[in-house]
């Protein structure tokens, strides 16, 4: 019984140890931006300053450059539904053609998709910067786009689900009764496939909305920046994470992290939204219909 | 993430590492001058409303200006794709991390015009000649500078007077007082040496050879010089003793001490009082108030030399490319922005240009914030930085060891750490592409 005791409340301990240890950064993000740089410094990491400061914080990110931030925003926005929406269009057909259909050179598209999604981003940058260039495309929305637009996880994933969790008969009868291939896509597999789609676009939004590199090497306008470029060149110029602001512009560590949290808000709206979709979406295709 | 910024940012590195290694750069040819053609400037968040307001002002050029990145090489890696792919260049490029001028110089890039081929002489030799030295090459000067960081000593004056102590003059005296100071009031401080507060305040004021550049390509190390040497025997029982901090100046545990008044002197650069103790002391929860405490005094000299040499800490810089379409836009821009009384009125920090800095120092001159009016010390240390230093491509690598041999090891054995240094240092000058010489 007390051996008993004794490994239940181990158990909470190191539960609640976990949770503190992943938590407590989360807290203070939350509570940075209503402290001033000192404050960051000598208040208890944990302890709330002041909703003047947290106005103060926000006057100063959302004023800087004339608000120059709902730009960088809308940016990110516009560019990630783009991106996502050809992405999706492009890889449900893909991935339950590649599942469902026998035809030449089914494996090694297969087997190329599977390559691709092992190289790294890094070494395509330059092949993909030449190609944009070629087509004057740098420093377009575009060139941020359609580099987006390739996404083989997702063929892969439509696949794996089409493959293992959508039974041929379904398909075959719904054949029987004239439906024709497109119909079937659409009317048959994209219903039964919500889970595994929604899984796909999420995964795709959040690659698309957090993407650094490609932006910061094909944009060069201000008013083109995402709101990762946008706030790392802000960060840079001002030194607000290391190192002195020597500029007068007011954008310190709790402008930051202001910044940070306006940046994983969508993220986290879209998040909630998935949920219930996303667990299903991880459970699909572990079994064989 | 991360992770993969720095997997990135690796990649990226090496591919400008093999690109650049190699040829000098040519001093270039005549610029073109068409005075219908657009520029393109590219500067960083801070620069941008005086670029704005420079284009307003001169609607008769068409001026593109795109904010840049002042990441360390940001710049680098975008002009060095566009060359690639064959799309414009940008004709003026602000460098927040001035060391990047050692790239674009390098051949394959090969990106900067020489200014003093289209700068009044008159111009150039208002700026200090220890900027300038450091972006020229081959008797070509490559850059206008944007503002320094001479280094001065910033001391506490009430607490110097109430404890007696002599602002040293030289760095004898700085080493005994550091002696001194830790012995009669533990915990206080005389600054801190970590990195490139250590190099550039220390090392660089010494003219130790470290960054001595000969050409763009070309290199002289020699920690077992007595330029280096005396360095580490002044520093290295100071660390000993607690009267010199390792900590990043801005570390926060730094940042504490300054708080609470423990950083009874620092050998800084000059715009430590505004944008690190100012801001350091202010709103802090301490009873410490540094209104009117620091006071500056001129660089010490080191034994054997009969200037105070100063060294250098931050600054930017502006370039100009060779490839512009329209020089004659694209320098007055340039020239504009180091030059401008306007600006020079708006400045942060202190004005590389002469009569920039004048203009700025004139506000200073009244700053209650100082203990004494500041300016003609600190017009006196921008005149005397060692010029005996230059932009490489290797100074990530050598702060990094520096913090990894001197300051880690430095009041145990400094000599072996000098000579860690010195080796570490000059593997990754060879890894950049440099020849590397005693």
């Amino acid at each position: 019984m007390r051996a008993g005791m004794t490994s239940s409340a181990g158990r909470n301990i190191l539960f609640i140890a976990t949770i503190a240890f992943f938590a407590t950064p989360i807290v203070w993000l939350l509570l940075a931006p209503t402290k001033s740089t000192n404050q960051l410094s000598y208040l208890n990491p944990l302890a709330f300053g002041s909703l003047s400061q947290l106005g103060t914080t926000a006057n100063n990110l959302l004023s800087y450059q004339n608000g120059i931030i709902w730009a960088w925003f809308f940016n990110s926005v516009w560019y990630t539904l783009v991106s996502v929406s050809i992405a999706l269009v492009a890889s449900i057909p893909a991935g339950y053609a590649l599942a469902k259909f026998r035809f030449r050179g089914n494996t090694v598209i297969l087997f190329v998709t599977l390559l691709t999604m092992i190289v790294p981003a890094a070494a395509l940058i330059l092949p993909l910067y030449l190609e944009m260039s070629a087509v004057g495309m740098v420093n377009t929305p575009w060139s941020v786009i359609l580099p987006g637009t390739f996404y083989p996880f997702g063929v892969y994933m439509i696949y794996l689900f089409a493959k293992n969790a959508i039974p041929d008969s379904i398909i075959e009868a719904a054949r029987l009764d004239g439906a024709s291939e497109f119909g079937i896509l659409m009317r048959i597999f994209v219903p039964l496939a919500r889970p595994a789609i929604i899984m796909i676009a999420f995964f795709a939004i959040v690659g698309s909305w957090n993407s650094f590199f490609l932006p910061f090497i094909m944009l060069t306008s201000a008013n083109l920046q995402t709101l990762q470029t946008g706030l790392q060149a802000l960060v840079s110029a001002t030194g607000a994470l290391g190192g002195g602001n020597l500029s007068n512009i007011a954008i310190h560590a709790p402008e930051v992290a202001f910044a940070t949290l306006l940046s994983i808000l969508p993220i986290l709206l879209v998040f909630l939204f998935a949920q219930k979709y996303l667990a299903a979406g991880q459970a699909a295709g572990a079994e064989k219909g | 993430m991360r992770t993969s910024k720095a997997a990135i940012a690796i990649a990226i590195g090496a591919f400008l590492a093999v690109g650049t290694v190699g040829c000098a750069a040519s001093s270039g040819g005549t610029p073109a001058s068409d005075p219908k053609a657009p520029i393109t400037v590219w500067v960083d968040a801070a620069r941008l409303p005086q670029a704005q307001a420079y284009a307003k002002a001169h609607p008769d050029v068409t001026i593109k200006i795109d904010v840049i990145s002042g990441a360390q090489n940001a710049n680098t890696q975008k002009i060095s794709l566009a060359k690639k792919a064959g799309t414009p260049l940008p004709d003026v490029v602000f460098l927040g991390s001035p060391d990047e001028i050692a790239n674009l110089t390098a051949n394959p890039l090969n990106f900067p015009l020489a200014l003093n081929t289209v700068v009044p002489k008159k111009v150039i030799d208002s700026f200090p000649q220890g900027v300038l030295a450091r972006c020229s090459y081959g008797g070509q000067v490559y850059c206008l500078g944007n503002d320094v960081g001479q280094t001065v000593l910033f001391y506490n004056k009430p607490l110097f007077d109430q404890w007696g102590y002599a602002v040293p003059k030289t760095f004898a005296e700085f080493e005994q007082l550091g002696a001194k100071l830790a012995a009669e009031h533990p915990g206080y401080n005389l600054g801190t040496v970590n990195g490139r507060y250590g190099v550039d305040a220390f090392f660089e004021s010494s003219g130790c050879p470290i960054l001595d550049t000969t050409s763009d390509t070309a290199v002289k190390i020699n920690v077992s010089s007595s330029k280096c040497t005396r360095v580490g025997d002044v520093i290295g029982p100071m660390i000993k003793n607690g009267s010199l901090s390792t900590l990043d100046l801005f570390d926060k545990t730094y940042d504490q001490q300054v708080a609470q008044g423990k950083v009874v002197a620092m050998v800084g650069a000059s715009w430590i009082g505004d944008f690190a103790f100012k801001p350091m002391t202010t709103n802090a929860g301490t009873s410490f108030d540094s209104t009117g405490k620091y006071a500056v005094a001129p660089m010490p000299t080191w034994s054997g030399e009969s200037t105070n040499w100063s060294g250098s800490v931050g600054g930017g810089i502006w370039v100009v490319s060779r490839t512009t379409k329209n020089s004659k836009a694209a320098v007055a821009f340039a020239q504009d922005m180091t030059t401008s009384p306007t600006i020079a009125k708006a400045q942060t920090t202190y004005p590389a240009y002469g009569p920039s800095a004048d203009i700025w120092l004139n506000a200073k001159a009244t700053d209650p914030w100082y203990a004494a009016d500041p300016s003609s010390v600190l017009k006196a240390a921008a005149s005397k930085i060692n010029p005996a230093e230059g932009y490489t491509r290797y100074v990530t690598q050598m702060l990094d060891s520096f913090n990894n041999t001197v300051i880690k090891n430095g009041a145990t054995d400094m000599s072996s750490a000098l000579t860690q240094w010195g080796q570490q240092t000059a593997d990754a000058a060879k890894s950049a592409g440099y020849t590397v010489s005693k």
